[in-house]
C-alpha cells in the first residue's frame, strides 16, 4: 500500500492555555480532493500553518508522502513538493506577474543565487508566462502586482502555487473575498488541476465546496468532527448543527 | 538594467573620465575622490534598502572596518599594526568588511523596520565606542595617523590623477555591480523578501541566509568605499565611525534618492558640495543648519531624492506637447493608432 499524501497523527497545538488544535488526526490520499469545512476560529487554518511549516506543533506529527515533516523549516518543505496559498493573498506587490511566477518556480527548485541578470526572453521566464497564462494572466504577465484587482490577485496567488510544481497543494480559502462574477472562474481553475496534485481546501462556502471535494472534513473547536463523502457530510446532523447553529437538539 | 542604463552609465563614466582635463587636484580629490569613497558607502546601504527593505544604520561601521584593517596593514605614523603588501592589505580589509557585514545581518536577521534600525545603530555606537577606547589596536581618540598610502610603479596612489581613476573605476564598478544585480535571481529574491518575506519562504527561500549574504555584500561596497576615505585622509579615527558620520550617510543616501542606485553618488556629491562650500557662504557653525535644510527640502518635495526628481522630470519632458511634436512623433503616432484599433 502506497503512502497516504498527508497523514496528521495526534496533532495538537497550544497558545498558553487556549488549544487552537486539540487532536486532529487525517490522512489524505495520493490525488484525492479534501476540502475542509468548519466556522470561524475551528482551527483550519493554524492546521495549514503547522503542515506548512509556519508553526512548530505543540505535539504529534505531519508526514508528507511518508516522511516525517518533523521540525523541517518552511522553506524546506517548498522543496519536498509543499505549496500553500494564504486567506489573504501573499504576492511580491512590487514585482510584476512574470516575476512573480518565475520566483515561485526558482524557489521550488533550490536555485537561488544567481548573481548574473535573467533575461525575459530565457527558458524559466518563458515558462512564466506560461504559468501565467494557465491561470487566465497571459496578457498581464508584465505588469507590476500593485495594480491587479483583488480577483487577479487569487490568481495569480494559485499560479505560483503551481509554478512551484507541488505534490501536495494547500488553498485557503481560494474564493474569499470574490464578486459572484469572478467566483466560476477560480472553481473552474480548481476543477481543472491536474490529479497528480493532491488538494486540501479550507472553504467556507458549501456550494463550492461539495462541488470540488471528494471527501469532506469538518473542524469544529480544534477538532474534525465530521469525515466522509459531500452527501454524507450534508446530512450529517453534527455538521448541520454547526451550519445551521441547531444547538438546541 | 535596461539597455538605455547602461547607455547612461557608460555616458556618465565617460564624461567624468575627462574631468582631470579641466579640474585642478582640488576638485579631483577633495571633490569628485571624496564624493565616490563616500558614495560607495551610501550605495552599500542603498543596495540593502533599495532591494531588501532593510534599513541599516551599520553601514559606516563596515566602512570604518575595512578602513581600520588598511590601516593597521599599511605604515603609519604611530606605529600601530603590521605593514603587508598592498594587495593583502585591500584583500583582508574588504574580507573583514564583508564578514562585519554578515555578522549584522546574522544579528538582525528576525528585525523589520525601526527595530533593525535601532539594534544597528547600538551595533555602530558599540563599536565606536570601542575604537574611541581601545589603546592596544585602534589607538583610542587619536586613532591611526600618517597612514602611508602604497605606491604602485613608483607612483602613490593618492596622487590625485590616480586616485581620482581609481575611485571613478571602483565606483562604476560597484554601481554596475548593483544595477546588474537588481534583475538577476539573487536581487529579485531580496525584492520578494522585501515585499512578502513569509511567503518568499514558503515558496523555498531560505530567508536568514539571503539576509545574510545582502549584509556581507554591502559589507564589501562598504569596505571599498571605507579603504578610499581612509586613502583620502591618510587616517582614520573613532569619529570616522561616529554618530554624526553615520547620519552623513543617511543622509546622503536619502538626499541622492533611495529607489535607485546611482542616487548613492548624487546624493554623496551633494552632500560634499554644501560640506566643502557652505562654510565659506554661510559660516562654518552654520554648515548644519544649511545641510539640514537641504534634507527637509528634498524630503518634502521629492521623496524619491535627486534620483527620483530627475527621473520626475524626464517623464514630465516625455509627456509634453513640445515632446511629442518634434522628438517623439512617430513612436507616439503609432502607439495612438494602436490603441484606436
Amino acid at each position: 500500500m502506497s503512502d497516504p499524501a498527508l497523514s496528521i497523527e495526534g496533532l495538537g497545538v497550544s497558545f498558553g492555555a487556549l488549544q487552537a488544535l486539540e487532536s486532529i488526526d487525517m490522512s489524505v490520499e495520493p490525488g484525492e480532493r479534501r476540502v475542509l469545512l468548519g466556522t470561524n476560529g475551528a482551527g483550519k487554518t493554524t492546521l495549514f500553518n503547522v503542515i506548512a511549516g509556519d508553526l512548530s506543533p505543540t505535539r504529534g506529527k505531519v508526514a508528507l508522502f511518508g516522511r516525517d515533516l518533523g521540525s523541517i523549516p518552511a522553506f524546506r518543505r517548498a522543496r519536498v513538493g509543499l505549496a500553500r496559498t494564504y486567506q489573504s493573498s501573499a504576492v511580491f506587490e512590487s514585482q510584476s506577474v512574470r516575476d512573480n511566477l518565475y520566483l515561485a518556480a526558482l524557489g521550488a527548485r533550490g536555485r537561488q543565487w544567481g548573481p548574473l541578470p535573467v533575461d525575459d526572453l530565457s527558458e524559466p521566464m518563458q515558462q512564466a508566462a506560461v504559468d501565467a497564462a494557465r491561470v487566465g494572466l497571459a496578457n498581464l504577465v508584465d505588469r507590476c502586482v500593485a495594480t491587479l484587482s483583488h480577483g487577479q490577485r487569487r490568481q495569480l496567488e494559485i499560479g505560483m502555487a503551481l509554478a512551484q510544481r507541488p505534490r501536495l497543494l494547500l488553498l485557503d480559502e481560494p474564493a474569499a473575498g470574490l464578486s459572484p462574477g469572478e467566483r466560476p472562474l477560480l472553481i473552474e481553475l480548481v476543477l481543472a488541476l491536474p490529479r497528480d496534485i493532491t488538494l486540501v481546501m479550507i472553504e467556507h462556502d458549501m456550494d463550492v465546496a461539495l462541488l470540488v471535494a471528494d471527501r469532506v472534513s469538518v473542524m469544529k473547536n480544534g477538532r474534525v468532527v465530521a469525515n466522509g463523502s459531500p452527501a454524507d457530510v450534508r446530512v450529517d446532523p453534527a455538521v448541520r448543527a454547526i451550519y445551521l447553529g441547531g444547538e438546541h437538539a | 538594467m535596461t539597455r538605455q542604463e547602461q547607455i547612461a552609465l557608460a555616458v556618465a563614466v565617460l564624461a567624468l573620465a575627462l574631468v582631470p582635463v579641466v579640474a585642478d587636484d582640488f576638485w579631483l580629490v577633495q571633490i569628485f575622490g571624496q564624493s565616490f569613497a563616500l558614495g560607495l558607502v551610501a550605495l552599500s546601504l542603498n543596495f540593502l534598502s533599495g532591494y531588501g527593505g532593510f534599513v541599516s544604520m551599520a553601514q559606516t561601521t563596515l566602512a570604518g572596518c575595512a578602513g581600520y584593517m588598511v590601516a593597521l596593514t599599511s605604515v603609519n605614523a604611530v606605529g600601530k599594526g603590521v605593514p603587508l603588501h598592498p594587495v593583502a592589505s585591500i584583500g583582508l580589509a574588504l574580507g573583514v568588511s564583508a564578514l562585519a557585514g554578515a555578522f549584522v545581518g546574522w544579528i538582525s536577521v528576525r528585525l523589520h523596520g525601526v527595530y533593525m534600525l535601532m539594534l544597528t545603530l547600538a551595533l555602530a555606537m558599540g563599536f565606536f565606542f570601542f575604537a574611541q577606547q581601545n589603546v592596544e589596536l585602534f589607538n583610542a581618540f587619536d586613532g591611526i595617523r600618517g597612514v602611508v598610502v602604497p605606491n604602485v610603479a613608483g607612483v602613490s596612489l593618492r596622487s590625485p590623477k590616480i586616485f581620482f581613476y581609481m575611485s571613478l573605476v571602483c565606483s562604476a564598478a560597484a554601481l554596475f555591480a548593483v544595477m546588474i544585480t537588481g534583475r538577476s535571481p539573487f536581487g529579485l529574491v531580496l525584492k520578494a523578501l522585501r515585499d512578502h518575506p513569509r511567503k518568499a519562504a514558503a515558496l523555498g527561500f531560505d530567508v536568514a541566509a539571503h539576509r545574510i549574504a545582502a549584509f556581507a555584500g554591502s559589507g564589501l561596497l562598504a569596505g571599498c568605499g571605507g579603504i578610499f576615505y581612509t586613502w583620502f585622509n591618510q587616517r582614520i579615527s573613532a569619529s570616522t565611525v561616529g554618530l554624526g558620520m553615520i547620519n552623513s550617510v543617511l543622509i546622503m543616501a536619502i538626499i541622492g534618492g533611495l529607489r535607485s542606485p546611482i542616487g548613492a553618488f548624487t546624493g554623496a556629491f551633494a552632500y560634499v558640495l554644501i560640506n566643502t562650500f557652505a562654510s565659506g557662504l554661510v559660516g562654518a557653525e552654520r554648515v548644519n543648519t544649511l545641510v539640514g535644510s537641504a534634507f527637509v527640502a528634498v524630503v518634502l518635495a521629492s521623496p524619491d531624492g535627486i534620483a527620483g526628481a530627475a527621473k520626475y522630470v524626464r517623464s514630465r519632458v516625455r509627456q509634453s506637447s513640445l515632446f511629442e511634436r518634434f522628438v517623439a512623433q512617430p513612436a507616439s503616432g503609432s502607439a495612438r493608432s494602436a490603441v484606436n484599433e
